[in-house]
Order: structure tokens, then sequence, then C-alpha cells
């Protein structure tokens, strides 16, 4: 399923260049690519994203959860997390939003592809 | 501070005792004198041998015969009253020492001391029941005395007995006070090293909160540089497929994969160590699992599947050897993708490692195809030095059989 709208919540630029590549290279369109919750909230409300790649660790006050908790009330794109560790705390956490998958960086092509066609 | 508090204690009492002879041997003396004037030169003996008694109980106190000195005490006061009050009947009142008993008793005995106390009171009772009952039912016939002479024992029984009293009794009310001050100064030195242990803790309890807040200070950071060592390997990893996305030479393109898959499996070793709570080690089974998943991903596009059958003990790897030995697992799998399938479409790949006792045993197995395990092959194959070169820093003793057409078998066994 082509065509994608995705937002990219991110706060490294190289990997966040790189999960943009990904998704270009899959036929997906970034609307967005952000380094902060507040900003991901904005974004989320302005382009509706139809899926949304979010690392857990983020500049300013919000996590990657929190945002996505936060924005989940206007927004029902499902979320990949990307996040540097796989401890049990964020993944029991981030069972309460529309979580699609659980993805520790570095995340490849290959998972980033399998992830996409689930939707 | 407590034992010197018991030594002076004891030194007191010995000296008391000491003092109760001389004090009774002084007042025998008196009675010496009196026996003889009044016309009783074998009674003033006795009283002389007891008056001498009472110096030798003196004498094996300081020698330190302390029990041979309170027994003979005890047996002397008793016979002397007993004899004499006999002797001049109990109207003369030398009876009346008797009533000194107690203090006596508690003189030579510590208070804790309850059967001894007890023992001795009941002898000086004993003896008062005995002189009492001879006297009222005339077992004896006393020596008649004129009622001066028995006026006069009776007064100087009297006194000597009441100054006796006085004197232990002084004796044991300044002893009291001397033993409240020593205990007062005893509580006021041990409340003040009391005071000065609390500061020693309340210190070494700071020094203590100080180490372990350090020391998980080390372990964030060293657990937030196994992170951003991750991290950037990711970069690199995800930089060098980015790279292979603009790669149109298919050699180009598996030779920059291999080297992604050589980068990730180091990433996902940090990562590893990241998560373990040690820092140090990490679970074997998870991290091959994890390993296996990734290399399986980084192929899944190309048409050959690998059905990988693990069995891997729940042990842990130190990082020193855990970076070989992952780089050559992703070699030797690595390897099978590249060489078993030339034949066939689905290849299977056994996995066995096995920890007895600090050794370590690992067996690599695929039914594949096989290939030329000859110098000249290894000579052009990075893979296969890799993996002599991963084996080597296990110091670890490594066989690798393969044949064309007969698959591949590969063991390894290192020290852990």
């Amino acid at each position: 399923m082509n065509g994608k709208k995705v937002l990219i919540v991110e706060d490294d630029f190289m990997l966040s260049l790189i999960n943009k590549k990904y998704v270009e290279l899959m036929g997906h369109k970034v609307v967005a690519s952000v380094t902060s919750g507040a900003d991901a909230i904005t974004a989320a409300k302005e382009y509706d994203p139809d899926i949304i790649l979010m690392d857990i660790r983020l500049d300013g006050n919000m996590d990657g959860i929190e945002t996505m908790i936060e924005s989940g009330k206007f927004c029902k794109a499902p979320v990949i997390y990307l996040t540097g560790n796989s401890d049990g705390e964020n993944k029991g956490r981030a069972s309460k939003t529309n979580v699609l998958a659980f993805c520790v960086k570095p995340v490849h092509f290959e998972q980033l592809q399998e992830y996409f066609s689930k939707i | 501070m407590v034992n010197a508090f018991h030594i002076q204690s004891d030194q007191g009492r010995i000296n008391a005792i000491n003092r109760f002879c001389y004090i009774t041997a002084a007042m025998s003396s008196v009675y010496i004198f009196i026996l003889y004037f009044i016309g009783f030169p074998f009674q003033a003996f006795v009283m002389l041998l007891v008056a001498a008694a009472f110096v030798l109980c003196a004498v094996l106190t300081k020698k330190s015969f302390h029990a041979l000195s309170r027994i003979l005490i005890v047996l002397l006061t008793n016979f002397s009253v007993f004899y004499f009050s006999i002797l001049f009947g109990f109207n003369a009142g030398i009876h009346l020492y008797l009533f000194t008993a107690p203090l006596i008793a508690y003189l030579l005995f510590d208070f804790r001391q309850r059967k001894k106390i007890i023992l001795t009171f009941s002898l000086y009772l004993l003896n008062f029941f005995a002189i009492f009952s001879i006297h009222r039912f005339n077992i004896f016939q006393s020596i008649e005395l004129t009622e001066t002479i028995a006026d006069l024992f009776y007064v100087i029984n009297f006194s000597f007995g009441l100054i006796l009293c006085f004197t232990l009794i002084f004796y044991f009310a300044f002893n009291n006070n001397a033993h409240t001050g020593m205990v007062i100064e005893v509580n006021k030195s041990l409340q003040e090293k009391h005071i000065a242990l609390q500061q020693e803790i309340s210190k070494k309890n700071k020094a203590h909160a100080e180490l372990v807040k350090a020391l998980k200070e080390k372990e964030i950071l060293l657990s937030e540089i196994h992170h951003r060592v991750k991290n950037n390997l990711a970069v690199i990893s995800g930089l060098v497929e980015l790279q292979n996305f603009y790669v149109k030479d298919e050699k180009a393109s598996a030779i920059l994969k291999e080297s992604r898959n050589r980068i990730k499996s180091i990433a996902v070793l940090h990562e590893k160590l990241y998560e373990s709570r040690s820092l140090e080690n990490i679970g074997i089974r998870s991290y091959v699992d994890e390993l296996i998943y990734f290399i399986k991903l980084s192929y899944s596009t190309q048409q050959k599947e690998i059905k990988i059958h693990s069995q891997i003990d729940d042990s842990e790897l130190s990082l020193a050897n855990a970076l070989p030995f992952s780089l050559l697992l992703n070699e030797l799998i690595t390897n099978s993708y590249k060489h078993a399938f030339k034949e066939k479409t689905t290849v299977n790949i056994f996995l066995l490692f096995t920890r007895k006792s600090g050794e370590s045993f690992f067996h690599f197995i695929d039914d594949g195809c096989g290939f030329d395990y000859s110098n000249e092959t290894k000579e052009n194959t990075l893979g296969l030095n890799l993996i002599e070169a991963f084996s080597k820093q296990l110091k670890g003793e490594m066989s690798f059989t393969t044949k064309q057409g007969e698959g591949t078998e590969f063991t390894l066994h290192f020290k852990q």
C-alpha cells in the first residue's frame, strides 16, 4: 500500500535522514520530520499522517510515548516506536497507544518494509 | 572502662574486709585485757587466738586467698560469739554482735552472690537460736559474773556492736557514693564515646552514600556510553545501507551489505550490554536470537530460506569474548547464505552452544552445498579469514569441515 503520509519524530538528525530515505524508497511520503513532542503534535494536527515513526527519547519536556498519548486524542495514526533500548517499562507504557511496532534502533530497511506491509 | 570499674569495686571490697579484720582484731584486744584482768587468763588466750585469726584473715585476703579468708571470717565471728556467749551467759550481751550479721554478709559477698549471703546469714541466725536455746533451757551452766562485770560486758558489747554496725553502714554508704560517682563518670565517658561513635557512623554513612552515588553515576555513564556507541554504529550502519541503495553493481552491493551486517552485529552487542545489569556481560541466548533475526532480515529479499535451529545455553559472555564471538557467528551465517544455496532453496542451520566448568563449546552445522575450503579460497575470502582471526582472538580451538555438496561443520572450543 503505497503513498502513505509519514510523520518522522527523531531528535538525531542523521537517523532522521536515514529513516526519511527508507520511507521514500518504499514509495511513501514524509510529510514532516520534527525533533520534539510539541512539534510532533503540531505536525500531526496539520498533516494528519497515516503512520508515525516516533523516537522515545526526544528534545523537550515530552517523550515519544507522552506525545503519542496527547496526539492520540485527535490523530488515530498507528505508531512505530524507534527506541534506543527495548526495556519493558517503555513497552508497557507504549501499549496504551496505537502501537504498530516497537523497534530497537538502528532500524533496517527490510524491517521497516515488514512493518509498513502490515498496514 | 567497664572492666576497670569491676576491678575497682572488687578491690574496694577487699580493702573493706581487711579493715573489718583489723577492727575486730583491735576490739578483741580490748577483751583480752579485760578478760585477763578479771581473772580469765585462758579465755583471754582464746581471745588472743581469735584476734590473731582475724589478722590471719587479712593476710589471706592480701595473698588473694579470698574464699578461704571469707570462710574463716564467718566461722571466727560465729565461733567467738558462740563461745563467749555460752561461757559468760546471755546477759553478758555478746550475742549483740550477731545483729551485725547482715552487714557482715553483705560486706563479704557481692549482692549477686545470693546463695553465699543466704548461707552466711543462716549460719548467724542458727548461732543466735543455739545461744538463745542453750540459755533458755539451761543446757550449759555459764560462769557466774558479778553484776558489775556483767554490766560492763554488756555496755562494751553493745557499744562495740553499735560501733561495728555504724562503721559498716558508713563504709557501705561511702562506698555506694563512691560507686555512684564512678558510675556517673563512666556514664559520662560512655556518653562522650557514644557521641563520638555516632559522629563516626554518620561520617561513614555519608561516605558510603557518596560512594553509592558515585557508583550509580559510573553505571549510568557506562550505560550511556554503550547507548551512544550503539547509536553511532546505528548511524554508520544506516549510512552504509543508504549508500547501498545507490550502488548498481551486485558484487559491490553484497560487500556493503556484509559490512553493514558486521556493524550491526557490534551495534546489537552494545544494545545488549546497555540492557544488561552488569554492563560487562551479555546473555548469549537473547543476543544470538536477535543477531539471527537481523541477519535473516537482511537477506529476506533474496529467494533463499534458511531455517535456523538453535540450542543455546542460558549463560553469559564477557564483553571481551562476546565481540569476536558475535562477529564469528555473523560470518558463519553469512557464509551459509553465500555458499549453501547453489542447488537448494532451503537450508537448515544447527547452532549449539554449551557451557561446562568455564569451557564453552560451539557447534555450527549447515546442510547446504558446502564449498571449497582451500588456501586459495581463504586468500580471496574475508569472511573465512575473519572466522579464523576471531577464533584465535577467543583463544579457542577451531575446526572447519566442508566439502562440495556435503554441507559445512564448524566447531569451536574456548574458555570463558
